[in-house]
C-alpha cells in the first residue's frame, strides 16, 4: 500500500509489478469477441486488472477501446450485437451472462464510468445536486439530509469550491472542467471498486487536463480502487497507467506493464504509434501508410499486416495468438 | 454471315429481371406497408392517367334503367341518383384529385420557397414583415382560408387550386425559412464567401440545393392534406361544380340518401380514405428514407 | 528578410462584444458587460513565415483568425494585409485577397457542401477566379488530389462517402486550388488519430516548403506547433503574451503561462506536473492589471494594477510580463 503511494511521486523509473498478470485480478476479460450486424468489432480481447491498478486501453479511433469499456459496464446489449467471451469480476464467474437485473446492482455501486464529454453526459434538465444525489439515494439508501451532506463532501473532494451553491446549479452554468469534476464525483459517490474513464480529458483545455487527471488518480488511489483509462494519447498513458493494452482493429496487439511496453515496444504497431507522437524535438515523423481497415473489410490473419513492414505470408493467413514474451503479452509472428 | 454475340446482352437482360424482383421482394419484406401504400397510390395514379380506357362507362353517362342501383355485375360499385356508374366516376375523379393535389402543392411550395428564402436570407424589417404575413396565413385553418378565397374568386377547379395552394404557402414558408437559417450558418457557406463567391451564386449553389430537398419531402407529405382540403371544399359545394365527378362532390350528392343507398357516398368516401392513407404512408416513408436527420446519410 | 513587406500586420486590434444583461436591465443604468475577445493585439507576419497561434478556450485565437480573414470587423485598431486595411479593400484588391488567402476549417466536413461532388468542391475556387478553362478543370483537380495523396477518382465522390482523414485532405486540396500565398488553418489536425495527424502534418509541412506559403496555424497542441511552425504566438484571454521562434520559446519560455502550458502537455514517463490552479477565468469584465495574475504563481503587487505591454526582450522575442522568467 505505502509502496504504491510512494511510487506516484517519482518519475516512472521503477516498476513494481514484475509479472505480466496481477496475482489476484479484480477484473478478468477472457476472449471477448463482439460483432455488430455481422461485422467483427472486437476479436478475442483478453486482459486482467488487479486491485488498485490503473490500466490504459490505447489505440486509434475504431480500435474498439470505448466498446470494451461499454462491454465492461454491460451497456452493449442489443439484438444487433453478438457478444462472446467471459468477464470475471469480483466473485462473478461471467458477468456477461448476467441478466440486466444483476447488472443494475453493480452499476454505479461497484463499477462506474466517466465519459468523454461531460456536457452531454450530464442531464441538462436536472441540477447538480439532483444528479449527484441520485446514486446516493437509490444505491446507498441515504435520506435527504445525509444525501446533502455527502454531496457537499463529494463536490469538495472533487475540487469544487462553493459546493453548496453548486448543488443548485445546472450543468450548463459550469465550465467544462467543473462539469467533469461533477461527473467524477457522481461516479465515485458509492465508492466503486472499478472506475472506467473514457477519454476523460479529451474535451478539456490542456491546463485543466492535468488537474482532472490528477484528481482522478488521487481519488482512485484513496479508495484503493482500480481504474481503466481509455486513451488515445500514449504520452498521457505513460504518465498515469501502471499497465497498458494496445489495441488495433479490435485485437489486442501488445499488453503489459507500461514501462516495458512503451520503452521497449515489440509490436510493429506499438512502434508505429510511438513514432507518430510528436515531441518538442521531433525532426521528422514517419507515420504508417493508410488507415485502420473498415469495419466490414477486416483482413484475414493479422489485421495490421497490410500496413506492416515486417509482414510475411504467415501474417496474412493466420492471426497470431497472444503469448508472453519479455514480460508482456504480444500478438505478433515477428516481434522485436 | 457474322454471328452476333448476343450472349452478353442476353445475360444482361436475364440478370436484370431477377435483380429487380429481388429488390422488390426485399423492400416488401423490410417495409411492407410502404410498398403496399406505394402500389395503391400508383394504382390510383394509373387510373387517373388512363381513365378513359380503364373506366367501364363515361362519367356522365346516365343509365336510366339503373338509378340508385346497388353493386351488380353491370355496375361494380352501383349507381347514383342519376344512374351514373360510381366506379367510373371514382376513376375519373382521380384526375381531379391528382390535378388539384399536385397543382396546389406546387403553388404552395413555390410560394413558400420564395417567401422562406427571402425571410431566411434577409434580416430586420423585411424578415419580420414576411414572417408576420406567414403567421397570418397560418393562423387560419387551410379550409377556412380556402373558403374565403372561393367566396371571393368564385367556383371552378382553377380557383380551388389557387385557394388551396395559397393556404399551403404558410407551412412551407416556415419550414423553408428554418432550413435556410440552418444552412446559412454552416461552415461551407462561409467558406464560399471567403473564396469570393458572390451572394447570388452562394444562394444558388449552396443554400438552395440544401433547402430544396427537405422541401420536396415536405411536399410529398402535404399532397394528402391538399386533397383533403379540396374534397372538403367540393363537399361544401364550393369549388368544383356538378356534374364533375369530384369525390367530395359525390359524397355530398349522396348525403341525402345515406341511410337507404349508402354506396353513393360510401364508394367515393372509401376511395378518398384509401388514397389519403396510402399517400400519408408514402410521405412518411419518403421522409424516413431521405431526411438526413432521421438516418445516417451514407 | 526585412525588406519583404509583411503579409499581415495587426496594430492594436481590439474586438469587444457588449453583452446585454438582458431583460429589465435594459431599462436600468447598469452598463452592458464587456467581453474583450481581442485586446491590443500586435502581430506581424512576414511572407513565407509559419506562425502558430496557441491558446486555450477564451484566448481569442479564433476571433483573431476571423479578423485576419475579414470575417469579423475589429472594434478598434487596424488589420493590414500587405499594407492595406482589410476592412476597406478595393474590389480588385479584395479579389486578390480572396484568392491569396485560403482557410482550412476545424470541422472540415462542415466546410464542404454535402451535396456537391469533390470535383465541384475543389473546383469552386478555380472556377471563381477563372484559373483555367473548364475543359482542364478535371485534370487540375486530379493534380491537386494527387498532391494531397488522394486518388483521382475521389473527384466523383461526395463528402459523405469519405472518411474523416480523407475529408481533411479534400479541404486542404481546396485550399490549395486557388494557388494561395497564405494558408490559414484553424485546428486543422486536432481530433484526428495520431497516424492521420502525422500524415497531414507532413503534408502541410511539405507543401509549405515546396510552395513557400505563409502559414498561420491555430492549435492548442504545442508539439504540433513546434513541428510545423517556425514562430509561435501564445495567447491568453485575448492578448498575445509571448512570441518568438518556436523551438526557443518552448525550450526557454519567458512567460509563466507558456511555462504552464508546457508543463501541462503530457510527456513520456514524466509524472503529471504541478498544474495551474483554478479555471480559465471568464473574459467578461476582466479586473485591471495582468489578466494572468489570478493564476500566476509569480504574481506580484504591480501585476494586479499594471497591464504589461508586449515588449521585445531580445532579438525576435516578445513577452507581455512585468516579471518574465529568466533562463
Amino acid at each position: 500500500m505505502t509502496q504504491q503511494s510512494a511510487r506516484r511521486t517519482e518519475p516512472r523509473g521503477q516498476s513494481v509489478l514484475p509479472l505480466t498478470h496481477p496475482r489476484e485480478p479484480l477484473l478478468s476479460l477472457v476472449d471477448i469477441s463482439l460483432a455488430r450486424n455481422g461485422h467483427s468489432v472486437l476479436d478475442r480481447v483478453s486482459f486482467d486488472l488487479g486491485r488498485g491498478e490503473t490500466l490504459g486501453l490505447v489505440g486509434e479511433s475504431g480500435a474498439g477501446k470505448s466498446t470494451i469499456a461499454l462491454v465492461a459496464m454491460g451497456l452493449l446489449r442489443s439484438p444487433a450485437v453478438t457478444l462472446e467471451g467471459r468477464m470475471q469480476f469480483a466473485g462473478h464467474e461471467n458477468l456477461l451472462a448476467e441478466p440486466e437485473a444483476g447488472w443494475a446492482t453493480l452499476r454505479g455501486r461497484r463499477i462506474a464510468m466517466i465519459f468523454q464529454d461531460p456536457a452531454s453526459a450530464l442531464n441538462p434538465c436536472f441540477t447538480i445536486g439532483r444528479q449527484l444525489g441520485d446514486p446516493l439515494r437509490r444505491l446507498l439508501g441515504f435520506d435527504r439530509a445525509a444525501t446533502r451532506r455527502r454531496s457537499i463532501e463529494l463536490l469538495e473532494s472533487a475540487g469544487l469550491n462553493d459546493a453548496e451553491a453548486r448543488l443548485a446549479a445546472f450543468p450548463h452554468e459550469l465550465s467544462g472542467g467543473m462539469q467533469q469534476r461533477v461527473m467524477i464525483a457522481i461516479a465515485l459517490a458509492c465508492n466503486p471498486e472499478l472506475l472506467l474513464a473514457d477519454e476523460p480529458t479529451s474535451a478539456l483545455d490542456v491546463t485543466i487536463q492535468a488537474q482532472i487527471m490528477q484528481l482522478i488518480l488521487s481519488q482512485v488511489r484513496a479508495r484503493n480502487a482500480s481504474c481503466i483509462f481509455v486513451l488515445h494519447d500514449l504520452a498521457l498513458a505513460s504518465q498515469v497507467c501502471d499497465r497498458i493494452v494496445v489495441l488495433y482493429a479490435g485485437q489486442v496487439v501488445e499488453a503489459g506493464p507500461t514501462e516495458s511496453v512503451l520503452r521497449r515496444s515489440l509490436h510493429p504497431y506499438t512502434n508505429a504509434l510511438k513514432s507518430c507522437v510528436i515531441e518538442f524535438d521531433t525532426e521528422t515523423l514517419t507515420p504508417p501508410e493508410g488507415g485502420l481497415p473498415a469495419i466490414g473489410a477486416m483482413p484475414a490473419g493479422c489485421r495490421f499486416a497490410p500496413r506492416c513492414s515486417r509482414a510475411t505470408a504467415l501474417c496474412t493467413s493466420q492471426t497470431p495468438p497472444l503469448r508472453s514474451l519479455e514480460g508482456r503479452d504480444i500478438a505478433c509472428w515477428h516481434p522485436g | 454471315m457474322a454471328v452476333r454475340d448476343l450472349s452478353g446482352a442476353d445475360r444482361g437482360v436475364r440478370l436484370r429481371a431477377p435483380t429487380l424482383l429481388r429488390f422488390l421482394a426485399h423492400q416488401l419484406a423490410a417495409r411492407p406497408f410502404f410498398v403496399i401504400a406505394t402500389a395503391v397510390s400508383l394504382a390510383f395514379l394509373f387510373a387517373a392517367i388512363f381513365a378513359p380506357w380503364v373506366a367501364p362507362y363515361a362519367p356522365n353517362f346516365q343509365d336510366s334503367d339503373a338509378l340508385m342501383a346497388p353493386p351488380s355485375a353491370a355496375h361494380w360499385c352501383g349507381t347514383d341518383s342519376f344512374g351514373q356508374d360510381l366506379l367510373s366516376r371514382v376513376i375519373f375523379g382521380t384526375r381531379y384529385v391528382f390535378l388539384i393535389g399536385f397543382s396546389s402543392v406546387v403553388i404552395g411550395a413555390a410560394g413558400g420557397l420564395a417567401i422562406g428564402l427571402a425571410a431566411g436570407l434577409t434580416q430586420g424589417a423585411v424578415e419580420w414583415g414576411l414572417m408576420r404575413f406567414v403567421d397570418a396565413i397560418l393562423a387560419l385553418p387551410s379550409l377556412i382560408m380556402a373558403i374565403a378565397f372561393i367566396s371571393i374568386l368564385g367556383p371552378g377547379i382553377d380557383k380551388v387550386i389557387y385557394a388551396v395552394g395559397f393556404a399551403m404557402i404558410g407551412p412551407f414558408a416556415r419550414t423553408v425559412r428554418a432550413d435556410v437559417l440552418q444552412v446559412r450558418a454552416q461552415a461551407f457557406v462561409e467558406a464560399a464567401g471567403l473564396m469570393g463567391v458572390d451572394r447570388l451564386r452562394i444562394i444558388w449553389r449552396h443554400i438552395l440545393p440544401n433547402v430544396i430537398f427537405p422541401l420536396a419531402v415536405q411536399a410529398t407529405i402535404r399532397i394528402a392534406e391538399a386533397i383533403l382540403v379540396s374534397s372538403a371544399l367540393s363537399f361544401l359545394g364550393l369549388g368544383v361544380v356538378p356534374p364533375a365527378p369530384d369525390w367530395g362532390l359525390m359524397i355530398s350528392e349522396g348525403r341525402a340518401f345515406i341511410s337507404i343507398v349508402p354506396w353513393i357516398s360510401g364508394v367515393p368516401g372509401a376511395a378518398l380514405a384509401l388514397l389519403l392513407i396510402s399517400l400519408s404512408i408514402v410521405g412518411d416513408g419518403v421522409r424516413e428514407q431521405f431526411d438526413p436527420k432521421l438516418r445516417a446519410n451514407r | 528578410m526585412s525588406e519583404a513587406a509583411p503579409i499581415f500586420r495587426l496594430l492594436d486590434v481590439e474586438k469587444v462584444y457588449q453583452i446585454d444583461r438582458g431583460g429589465w436591465s435594459r431599462l436600468g443604468r447598469n452598463p452592458p458587460r464587456r467581453l474583450a475577445a481581442l485586446d491590443g493585439i500586435r502581430l506581424t507576419v512576414q511572407a513565407g513565415d509559419s506562425v502558430a497561434l496557441v491558446g486555450e478556450s477564451g484566448s481569442g485565437k479564433s476571433t483573431l483568425l476571423r479578423v485576419l480573414l475579414g470575417l469579423t470587423e475589429s472594434s478598434d485598431g487596424r488589420a493590414l494585409y500587405r499594407g492595406d486595411d482589410i476592412e476597406t479593400l478595393t474590389d480588385e484588391k479584395r479579389r486578390s485577397f480572396q484568392r491569396d488567402v485560403a482557410m482550412i476549417y476545424q470541422d472540415a466536413r462542415a466546410s464542404l457542401n454535402p451535396r456537391l461532388k469533390t470535383l465541384d468542391l475543389i473546383g469552386e475556387p478555380i472556377r471563381q477566379h477563372a484559373l483555367c478553362p473548364e475543359s482542364e478543370l478535371r485534370d487540375r483537380v486530379a493534380a491537386l488530389l494527387a498532391r494531397v495523396g488522394m486518388p483521382a477518382d475521389t473527384a466523383d465522390r461526395y463528402p459523405g462517402q469519405l472518411s474523416g482523414g480523407q475529408v481533411r485532405r479534400v479541404a486542404i486540396a481546396r485550399a490549395l486550388a486557388s494557388e494561395p500565398k497564405v494558408i490559414v488553418a484553424d485546428e486543422a489536425v486536432s481530433g484526428l488519430d495520431v497516424s492521420t495527424q502525422a500524415q497531414l502534418l507532413n503534408l502541410l509541412r511539405g507543401l509549405q516548403h515546396e510552395m513557400g506559403l505563409t502559414l498561420m496555424f491555430i492549435t492548442h497542441d504545442l508539439a504540433v506547433a513546434s513541428y510545423l511552425c517556425r514562430r509561435i504566438a501564445v495567447m491568453y484571454l485575448g492578448r498575445i503574451v509571448e512570441t518568438g521562434p518556436t523551438k526557443e520559446v518552448l525550450r526557454n519560455p519567458l512567460h509563466p503561462y507558456t511555462r504552464a502550458l508546457l508543463a501541462a502537455s503530457p510527456r513520456f514517463f514524466e509524472p503529471i506536473a504541478e498544474t495551474l490552479p483554478g479555471e480559465i477565468p471568464s473574459p467578461i469584465d476582466l479586473p485591471p492589471g495582468c489578466r494572468f495574475a489570478g493564476r500566476c504563481p509569480r504574481a506580484a503587487q504591480d501585476c494586479r494594477t499594471h497591464e504589461p505591454p508586449l515588449a521585445t526582450t531580445r532579438a525576435n522575442r516578445e513577452v507581455a510580463c512585468l516579471h518574465p522568467l529568466i533562463d
